[in-house]
């Protein structure tokens, strides 16, 4: 006997009718993206996170109009007489650098090295990962074999050692920073995308898809990857936060940015020897490294809580 | 502990057993100098002294070694005929006999009237270290002379040409050097082309230390990583990267010297983390000074600034512009960039740690012209002339520096200074080894920073590895490649003056005229500060080798 669905909506019966009834929570349609911001909201640190990412851009941007100073001017007034940094004045808000430079200045214009590193980077290694994933999971065979092959031995690599040998080899630039980051950073994304595709190939609406005649390519793009959108989201917030660090590393040991450009890591590389005599030389871009960092990542659990249809709503 | 002893016995070993006790208890009074304040004169033997540098040495064979840091390692192993008195300031710098048993002189019937004839009387049984283990005698000497004429790349052939038939040894010409003669196994005699005034001085540089032929033989080109000599020292092994060890030479001719039995070159220590590990008691000497982040603290903390120590370094710092490369052929170019150089700024980022220099002659060299500025700071007059050079809008170049702190910070300051006369100068920091390599390559290096430190004090140390056509050469230190006939001349003319003030004012007369080229402009000339751990004994700053560790000894 089939079991036809019920033409009233379920009112037919006493549940359904108490379901129904006027004073029932209203069930509106949302779409899928305002159904994950409305859950994201409800995240209080991932909303924090969230503010500083946007102050952090704005900052950024607008740099060369809210610096009070060039970030490479070499003050006079800057050294005390014995050639020391100076610290918080009104002139130089948070004091200067070993060389007489505005330290505040420097932290703005650092920000766009972090921000311009990070996101092309880790949009570079999302171009990367999400093709060598879907290509992998779909195709599988000697492709996939091929391309997690590769990847293994890509994660098994020192990605320090390699990064330090390629700046070295080429010359150091914010573009080098990215292309090295990139390639050094794709392997997570792969092996993550991988494993989706993997389950998601094996669902039902893909060999519907198939069976109406889609080729291969129209079905990764229009089918399957809009499922990935979640995992992308989650695994790129929080893969800025790591690339930021890795640029910051990079830049710490002399490989990325070159001076006069500032980077926070390169500031810290060069406030370093003098943390006893001039701690607000490491402290500050020390401080913004971890902020930032700090702020993708909690955007990053948000969006990953807010994805997961299993999540205890507060 | 003491066991208690059998009473019969007791009364006869009792009053030894008190006088041995006071015995104990009076040395180690003696020995114990906890704090600095201590005045320890009594070396003591044994321990391990630990110095730590930031830099690799790049060889340990005398004939090419030229580092600073491959020197003061070579100086604890290699010796030769003289050395310099073991004693700070201008005492220093007097020539003393090392493995001759007196200083040449006219007085003395060394050195012939006409100053061209020196006869120099080795020591007798003087042995070569273990596992060589023979005597030293003149063949030895002409042996490692030779060897060091013709060794490739050997950096410091050009201040022996003086010898008879050196040159022609030098180009394959002769199978010997004629003016190099074993008298007999313990007289050397040397015979000059013209009498020289250096030339003992040329000699008790590195590069004339004796090494054992067979030794040599056995090694061949890695004898550069296996050094053996009849110094205080002998070599153990060399960790690259991390450590370079001697041990005590027990062969050594000089009695109770030395006092440590082990020295440890440290390499992996940045100067800051060097000077965290003094504190520590892990280190006893700072190689590379005091780092100027922690200056002015460390001499105001009274639990430290015993133990810190300076001297004016005979030595300058300066900015090579590479001739063989555009646009620094041009000298209007070069002197721009004499002009544009703060100097003033410079020493105040170094805390005061140098002298701005404004010619090629540091204090304390001879030939110093004292208040003479031969360039100065002027932007305005910079950007003048590279206009008149045909630069109105400036032009862009790459500046070398090595890693080591503050001249990387150095390095910005001065990129700086260029940018305001509008030179967009590009900065590239390499280590240490690769950058030495660098700016003796000839078309690397446009613009840099340099550093020259005395070999031994006289002009002719400043001219010929600067500024001589000999040394514009690979593997020379002239970075600048730059030379010049009239120079040469000069040169040709002041050594072969006998009397002192007219070689001294000829070589005055040069440095109006290197300066006037500007191959180079000078920018400070250092002090040097560093610190010992309280625990090292005798220690002080040496003018000519910076550092004596043969005698140093820990408390």
């Amino acid at each position: 006997m089939s079991a036809a669905l019920p033409q009233d909506g379920g009112r037919g019966t006493q549940a359904g009718r108490a379901a129904w009834s006027a004073d029932a929570p209203l069930i509106e349609h949302r779409s899928l993206a305002s159904e994950i911001w409305r859950r994201f909201r409800q995240d209080r640190f991932a909303v924090a996170g969230l503010v500083v990412i946007v102050l952090l851009v704005a900052v950024a941007v607008l740099a060369p109009w809210i610096a009070p100073h060039d970030p490479t001017k070499q003050y006079d007034e800057g050294l005390t007489a014995q050639g020391m940094p100076v610290g918080p004045s009104s002139q130089f808000w948070l004091g200067t650098d070993t060389l007489g430079r505005d330290l505040f200045s420097r932290l703005l214009y650092g920000a766009r090295v972090s921000l311009v590193v990070g996101v092309f980077a880790n949009g570079f290694a999302l171009l990367l990962g999400v093709i060598f994933g879907l290509v992998a999971g779909y195709f599988r065979g000697w492709v996939e074999t091929l391309l997690m092959r590769a990847t293994d031995v890509m994660m098994a690599f020192p990605i320090y050692l390699l990064a330090v040998a390629l700046v070295a080899v080429l010359k150091p630039s914010i573009w080098i920073l990215i292309l090295v980051i990139g390639i050094v950073y794709w392997t997570p994304m792969t092996r993550v995308i991988h494993g989706e595709v993997l389950s998601i190939r094996e669902k039902e609406f893909v060999d519907a898809a198939r069976l109406t005649g889609c080729s291969d390519a129209r079905i990764l793009v229009r089918h399957i990857l809009p499922h990935l959108v979640a995992v992308i989201l989650v695994y790129t917030s929080l893969g800025l936060a790591t690339t930021i660090l890795f640029e910051a590393t990079l830049s710490y040991i002399g490989l990325g940015v070159q001076p006069p450009t500032p980077s926070w890591g390169q500031m810290i590389s060069e406030g370093q020897p003098y943390y006893l005599s001039a701690p607000h030389l490491v402290l500050y871009p020390g401080l913004a490294i971890m902020i930032t960092v700090l702020a993708f990542n909690l955007v990053g659990d948000g969006l990953r809580d807010a994805f997961d249809p299993q999540q205890r709503r507060r | 502990m003491p066991a208690p002893l059998p009473s019969p016995r007791r009364r006869r070993l009792l009053p030894l057993l008190t006088l041995l006790v006071a015995l104990v208890a009076g040395l180690a009074a003696c020995g114990g100098s906890a704090t600095s304040g201590g005045e320890e004169t009594v070396p003591q033997q044994g321990g391990t002294l630990v110095m730590s540098y930031f830099t690799e040495p790049s060889s340990l064979d005398p004939a090419i070694a030229y580092n600073v840091i491959d020197w003061n390692v070579e100086h604890a192993i290699s010796q030769g005929f003289f050395r310099y008195a073991a004693k700070p300031g201008e005492a220093g710098t007097r020539l003393e006999p090392c493995l001759a048993t007196e200083v040449p002189s006219v007085e003395n019937g060394g050195i012939s009237p006409d100053g061209k004839v020196i006869t120099i009387h080795l020591r007798r049984g003087v042995k070569f270290q273990p596992p060589v283990n023979r005597e030293v005698t003149a063949a030895d000497f002409k042996y490692s002379f030779e060897r060091m004429l013709r060794a490739p790349l050997a950096p410091g052939t050009s201040f022996y040409m003086g010898v008879k038939g050196a040159r022609a040894y030098y180009e394959g010409k002769a199978d010997e050097v004629s003016g190099f003669e074993v008298v007999d196994p313990y007289t050397v005699r040397i015979t000059l082309t013209s009498p020289d005034l250096s030339f003992l001085q040329a000699l008790t540089m590195e590069f004339c230390d004796v090494i054992p032929k067979e030794w040599v033989a056995k090694w061949g080109k890695k004898v550069n990583r296996h050094p053996l000599g009849t110094g205080p020292f002998m070599f153990d092994h060399w960790t690259p990267g991390q450590e370079v060890v001697l041990v005590r030479n027990p062969n050594y001719w000089e009695e109770g010297k030395p006092y440590v039995d082990r020295l440890v070159y440290q390499l992996s220590y940045n100067p800051s983390t060097a000077f965290l590990k003094l504190q520590n008691g892990e280190v006893d000497v700072l190689g590379d000074g005091v780092p100027i982040a922690d200056l002015a603290r460390v001499k105001a903390d009274p639990n430290w600034k015993d133990q810190v120590y300076s001297q004016n370094l005979i030595a300058i710092s300066y900015v090579f512009m590479n001739v063989g490369m555009k646009p620094f052929d041009n000298l209007k170019v070069r002197q721009a960039v004499s002009w544009a150089i703060d100097r003033d700024k410079i020493v105040k980022l170094l805390g005061g740690e140098a002298t701005p220099l404004w010619q090629v002659y540091p204090p304390g060299m001879p030939g110093h012209q004292e208040g003479k500025v031969y360039y100065g700071y002027d932007p305005q007059k910079a950007r003048r002339l590279l206009a008149e050079a045909g630069y109105p809008h400036g032009f862009k170049t790459v500046y070398y520096t090595d890693n080591v702190d503050p001249n990387p910070r150095l390095a910005q300051s001065i990129q700086a200074d260029l940018r305001a006369v509008g030179i967009d100068a590009e900065i590239k920091t390499v280590n240490n080894n690769t950058f030495y390599q660098l700016q003796s390559t000839p078309g690397k290096c446009p613009m840099g920073s340099f550093g020259w430190w005395m070999d031994f004090p006289d002009p002719v140390d400043w001219i010929i590895p600067l500024f001589s056509k000999s040394s514009a050469v690979p593997g020379g230190m002239n970075s600048s490649f730059w030379w010049h006939p009239k120079l040469e001349k000069m040169l040709a003319e002041a050594q072969s003056l006998t009397d002192p003030e007219a070689r001294l004012a000829k070589f005055v007369e040069m440095q109006d005229f290197i300066m006037s080229q500007a191959p180079y402009a000078t920018v400070y000339a250092p002090k040097q500060t560093t610190m010992c751990s309280k625990d090292t004994g005798g220690f002080y700053l040496h003018p000519v080798y910076q550092f004596d560790p043969a005698n140093y000894w820990k408390k």
